[in-house]
């Protein structure tokens, strides 16, 4: 019972750092909103005069370049997707690709136009599921076969965009190459998984990876998401304290209520007892 | 259908995935990967004198695949199955026939060129998960106890062990049909019936986590068969659980007119054992401690 309690213990203080250094930082820059107002930089450089406002000045996110701001703002929006995706396996118990594919694709939705994103995973999972059924009677090993398969499927994916283009959608590199790399390696796990356990499986866990990247997606738009993970990337030691908390969690998923439903009644041998 | 509560579960003592994880972490890490390689767990048997299938060959690398006409020689039946294979994928189950070519459980005719296709793409790791490079094992095929016949259909009737701490907790008796390809895991829609462990007695049967009463294809009634050699059953599961020094696996018996034979063991044994038996192992193992 002590070790448990001394990890609860560490979890619990790191949430509270998190939160203590952010109360910290908003008294000394004396600014005081927790969501900073889009173009803060002027205003900040003019608040603040005490020797820890100018410490905390200096390490400030914003201080970096536009360009540098948006890549990490994105790093650092990406542990909250990977929070909730552990949240939903163990505590809900829905099955995902990985536990970082999802806000990864989150990820690729936010950078692209989502209705593209979703565009180029059902071209790409479709085209997988096609080809699959096709070169089956070639009987190839593994490795190539897999290959083959996401070789043609990609480029299948080249008139997707053109079209995508023509109704248009923004398909320049820049904006939809991250979709495309991350729907890539979500089609490789879907043919990975049909493989190993059968096409139920490996679209049951496509649905759950569909569903939390789309739950995250939100949190990966919403502007003012990113200025506060990036005045405040304190907050993820608040991230890691919770899933600490999630990974010492040993009860029931969710899910389990519905696995065991035949067991939710007695049997007639229990009620005689 | 309604749903079970936490509460239900609870008083049932149902053990869940994430404290089943929590257990799973006890076990050694590199028993791990011996329990999970099929080729290795026949080895440690051997050493143990703890009864297994007979080998006939191990296949380990492309160059070796034309051997596999050697190795089955004349022998009437036999079975390939991949070393890392799970669920069943993977293997062929073989029967000679007059003009030398093999007739696989599904009925096709094989060459021994087509065999040795099958075998490549076992070694590419076709079916072993994560497509790791792995190993073909070409052995004995049990002639299943007379006493299954009519729980059997299609596909080998297999025992189930839990075995925590060398010490047998729950057993299930798994029936491939015919919607499961013939297959004994459960997810694949075999049939599993709860055993008492004490009796070696059948307690009815679930499918595909729901209850049922009699075998879907036979129609043979699912409670109260009793399975023989039922002691050497358990074990030969528990001397080869010490073997491991595994502290949760699930240890798979298969029961020929001789007695039990070892089928593999299993690093990660399922959960539906406890809907077959409609009891929990948290009262075997005792409670996982839980901090909210």
């Amino acid at each position: 019972m002590k070790e448990t309690r001394r990890i609860v213990f560490v979890a619990a203080a790191l949430v509270l750092l998190g939160l203590l250094l952010v109360l910290l930082r908003t008294w000394a820059t004396a600014e005081r909103s927790l969501v900073p107002e889009k173009n803060t930089k002027a205003t900040f450089e003019e608040t603040g005069s005490s020797s820890g406002g100018r410490f905390f000045r200096a390490v400030d996110m914003r201080r970096l370049p536009a360009e540098a701001q948006k890549t990490v703002t994105l790093l650092l929006l990406l542990p909250i997707g990977i929070l909730a995706t552990a949240f939903f396996r163990n505590i809900i118990g829905v099955q995902t690709f990985g536990t970082t594919l999802p806000s990864l694709l989150a990820l690729g939705f936010a950078y692209a136009d989502p209705r593209a994103g979703l565009v180029i995973l059902a071209v790409l999972i479709s085209a997988v599921l096609a080809l699959r059924a096709l070169l089956a009677r070639l009987r190839l090993l593994m490795v190539p076969r897999l290959g083959l398969t996401m070789t043609l499927a990609l480029a299948l994916l080249a008139p997707a965009i053109a079209a995508m283009g023509q109704f248009g959608m923004k398909v320049n590199a820049a904006d939809i190459l991250p979709a495309i790399f991350v729907c890539a390696l979500v089609a490789e796990r879907v043919l990975v998984g049909m493989e190993d356990e059968g096409f139920r499986y490996a679209m049951r866990v496509l649905a759950g990876t569909l569903f939390i990247s789309l739950l995250c997606l939100p949190a990966m738009k919403w502007e003012a998401v990113g200025r506060a993970v990036l005045r405040y990337p304190e907050i993820h030691f608040g991230t890691a304290g919770l899933l600490i908390l999630i990974g010492r969690y040993p009860g029931y998923r969710l899910s389990e209520l519905w696995r065991f439903r035949s067991l939710a009644e007695n049997s007639p041998s229990e009620a005689q007892k | 259908m309604k749903l079970a509560s936490f509460e239900r579960l609870r008083r049932l003592g149902i053990l869940g995935m994430n404290a089943r994880n929590f257990i799973l972490e006890q076990n050694p890490r590199e028993f791990n990967a011996l329990a999970d390689d099929k080729s290795a767990t026949k080895k440690l048997c051997h050493e143990h004198q703890i009864p297994v299938p007979e080998t006939y060959g191990v296949i380990e690398r492309h160059g070796d695949v034309e051997r596999i006409g050697d190795l089955l020689g004349a022998k009437q039946e036999a079975v390939v199955k991949p070393a890392h294979g799970s669920g069943g994928r993977g293997i062929l189950i073989l029967a000679r026939k007059p003009e030398g070519t093999y007739e696989a459980s599904n009925g096709k005719l094989l060459s021994l060129c087509e065999i040795g296709h099958h075998v490549s793409s076992i070694l590419s790791g076709l079916y072993s998960l994560g497509a790791r490079p792995d190993q073909a094992l070409i052995e004995q095929r049990i002639a299943v106890h007379p006493a299954f016949k009519t729980l059997s259909a299609a596909g080998t009737p297999d025992i189930r062990v839990l075995v925590y701490r060398h010490c047998p907790i729950m057993a299930m008796l798994r029936l491939p049909t015919r919607a499961s390809s013939g297959r004994a895991n459960l997810h694949q829609g075999a049939i599993g019936a709860g055993v008492d462990l004490e009796t070696g007695t059948t307690r009815g049967g679930i499918r595909r986590n729901r209850k049922v009463l009699n075998h879907t294809d036979t129609g043979a009634r699912l409670e109260g068969f009793t399975i023989p050699f039922w002691r050497e059953v358990l074990d030969v599961a528990t001397r080869l659980s010490r073997a491991l020094q595994m502290v949760y696996v699930g240890i798979d018996v298969v029961l020929d007119g001789e007695g039990p034979k070892i089928l593999e063991a299993n690093a990660h044994p399922g959960l539906g054992i406890q809907i077959a038996n409609r009891e929990g192992l948290l009262g075997k193992i005792g409670e996982i401690e839980n901090p909210f």
